[in-house]
C-alpha cells in the first residue's frame, strides 16, 4: 500500500476526479470488505459497511488528516462501522441468538477446511475489541502504531490487548481440538 | 514466570517487529527460559494457523454499488444550494476558516432570503395587475383563436387542454375531472413565455404555487382553470403539462404554443 500513490490519488479526488476515487475503491475494496466480514461475520453487513465507509471517505476527504496514513483512516472508519453494526445487532437480537448463530452460517466463499472453520469460529468467540486487533494484525499486517490509530487506543494498550487476544484464542482453539495443551 | 518486558519482546518477535539486536537478545533469553520458549512457540503456532484463513471475495457488484452511491452523492452535492454547502463547511469546526464560512453563509442567506421575499411578492401580485396591463380586452375564451386541443382520459382523471391565442397572448384552458386529489404542474421556459394570469373558474384557487417557469395547483372534482401567457419571442414556446396522483404520474403532455402572428 503505497502512501505516496494514495496521496496523489487523493489530490485528484479533491480536484473532483471521480475516476481517481474509483481507483481508491479498486485498491481497498477487498481489504476493507475482509476487515468488516471478519468482525461482523455476515456478507451482507460487510458489503454495507464497506459501501458506507467509502461514502464517508468520499464525503469527508477534504477533512482527511494527511499526517495519518490513508488506509489507517479507512480501516478506522470500517472498524467503527462494524462495531456500530454489532451494537445494533445486540440491541435487536436476543443474547442467545447473537452473532454466532446469525453469522456462522456456512458460506461457500470461505475455505471449508475444518481447521479454518474452527479458527473462524474461535475468532467469533473473542470479545470484539480483541477480535479487531487480531484481525488488524494477523490478516492485515498493520503496525502497532497504525492499529493504535484505528482502534483509538495507545500502542501499549494495543499490545496488551493483542497478547490477551492471542492467549484466549489459543485456549479456544485447544477447546476445539485444533491445538494441544 | 515471564516478566512484562520479555512478554512484549516475544510478541514483537512473532509480529516481526524486533530489531536485530533485540532478536538476538531474545533468542538467547529463550534458550535459557523454557517457559518463555514454550510461549514463543505457541504464539508462533497460532500465528501460522491464522495465516491459513483465506481472504473472502467481496460480492461482484459491490464496487459498482459503491461508485453508484458516490455518483449519487456527487449529484446531490451539485444540487445542494451554496448556502447549505457553506453552512455545512462552517460546521466543520476543524476547519480553521470556519468563521469565514459562517460570515459568508450569513451574507448569502440574507441575500437569498431577500431575493425569495421580493420574488414571492412579485409573483403573488401577477394576477390582476398583469392581466390588465398586458391584455387590452377582458380575457374571455371567445377572444382567443383555437390553436390546439388535447383530450385525456386516464384511470382516475379525465379532461382536456385547450390552447388559444390572440396577438401575443396565449390562453391555456384546462378542464380536469378527478375523483381523488391530484396535482397539476404546468412548466414552460421563462425565455419563451411569461405567465401573466391564472384563473380558477369554479371556486377559489386550489393551493396554487407559482415559481420560475412553473405553475402548480391541486384539484379534486371537476374544475376549469385558465392560464394566461405572453410570448417573449417570435417563436412561441413549449408547455409541459403533468398530472400527478398520490401514487405517481397520471398524465403527461407537451404542447408547442406556436406564435402564429
Amino acid at each position: 500500500m503505497s502512501d505516496r500513490v494514495d496521496e496523489e490519488i487523493i489530490d485528484e479526488c479533491l480536484r473532483g476526479n471521480l475516476s481517481a476515487f474509483e481507483e481508491l475503491v479498486h485498491k481497498y475494496e477487498k481489504v476493507m470488505y475482509n476487515t468488516a466480514i471478519r468482525i461482523v461475520h455476515d456478507p451482507d453487513d460487510a458489503a454495507d459497511i464497506t459501501q458506507n465507509a467509502f461514502i464517508k471517505v468520499f464525503e469527508r476527504l477534504h477533512r482527511y488528516n494527511r499526517r495519518k496514513k490513508f488506509f489507517s483512516w479507512l480501516y478506522r472508519i470500517v472498524v467503527n462501522e462494524s462495531l456500530n453494526i454489532l451494537k445494533r445487532r445486540k440491541l435487536t437480537i436476543p443474547d442467545d441468538e447473537n452473532i454466532r448463530s446469525t453469522g456462522l452460517q456456512p458460506d461457500a466463499k470461505y475455505d471449508e477446511k475444518e481447521e479454518t472453520q474452527s479458527i473462524e469460529e474461535a475468532l467469533l468467540d473473542l470479545p470484539v475489541d480483541q477480535r479487531v486487533v487480531i484481525i488488524l494484525r494477523h490478516f492485515h499486517n498493520l503496525s502497532y502504531r497504525d492499529m493504535s490509530y484505528v482502534v483509538d487506543a495507545s500502542e501499549k494498550r494495543v499490545k496488551s490487548r493483542l497478547f490477551a487476544a492471542r492467549q484466549l484464542l489459543r485456549k479456544l482453539l485447544i477447546q476445539r481440538g485444533l491445538f494441544q495443551v | 514466570m515471564i516478566d512484562d518486558r520479555h512478554r512484549e519482546l516475544i510478541n514483537a518477535s512473532i509480529d516481526g517487529m524486533l530489531s536485530q539486536d533485540d532478536q538476538e537478545y531474545l533468542s538467547h533469553y529463550l534458550s535459557q527460559n523454557s517457559e518463555a520458549k514454550t510461549m514463543h512457540d505457541q504464539l508462533r503456532e497460532l500465528s501460522q494457523a491464522l495465516s491459513m484463513v483465506n481472504e473472502a471475495e467481496p460480492p461482484p457488484q459491490l464496487r459498482h454499488n459503491i461508485l453508484q452511491a458516490i455518483r449519487m452523492k456527487q449529484e446531490e452535492k451539485k444540487q445542494t444550494p451554496m448556502i447549505i454547502r457553506l453552512a455545512t463547511a462552517a460546521l466543520d469546526m476543524r476547519n480553521r476558516f470556519a468563521y469565514v464560512y459562517v460570515f459568508t453563509a450569513g451574507i448569502v442567506l440574507g441575500v437569498a432570503l431577500s431575493s425569495v421575499v421580493l420574488n414571492l411578492e412579485r409573483e403573488t401580485q401577477f394576477d390582476n395587475r398583469d392581466l390588465s396591463g398586458t391584455l387590452s380586452t377582458p380575457p374571455t375564451k371567445s377572444d382567443y383563436k383555437p390553436v390546439d386541443r388535447v383530450d385525456f382520459a386516464e384511470a382516475a382523471i379525465q379532461g382536456s387542454m385547450f390552447i388559444g391565442r390572440t396577438g401575443n397572448s396565449v390562453l391555456v384552458e384546462l378542464t380536469v375531472d378527478s375523483r381523488e386529489e391530484i396535482e397539476v404542474i404546468a412548466q414552460f421556459s421563462e425565455d419563451e413565455m411569461r405567465l401573466t394570469g391564472f384563473r380558477h373558474l369554479q371556486e377559489g384557487i386550489s393551493g396554487i404555487a407559482v415559481s420560475e417557469g412553473r405553475v402548480q395547483f391541486k384539484n379534486r372534482g371537476e374544475n376549469q382553470y385558465h392560464l394566461f401567457f405572453n410570448d417573449r419571442g417570435p417563436a412561441g414556446g413549449m408547455l409541459h403539462l403533468r398530472i400527478y396522483s398520490a401514487t405517481g404520474l397520471l398524465y403527461e403532455h407537451r404542447m408547442n404554443v406556436i406564435n402564429s402572428r
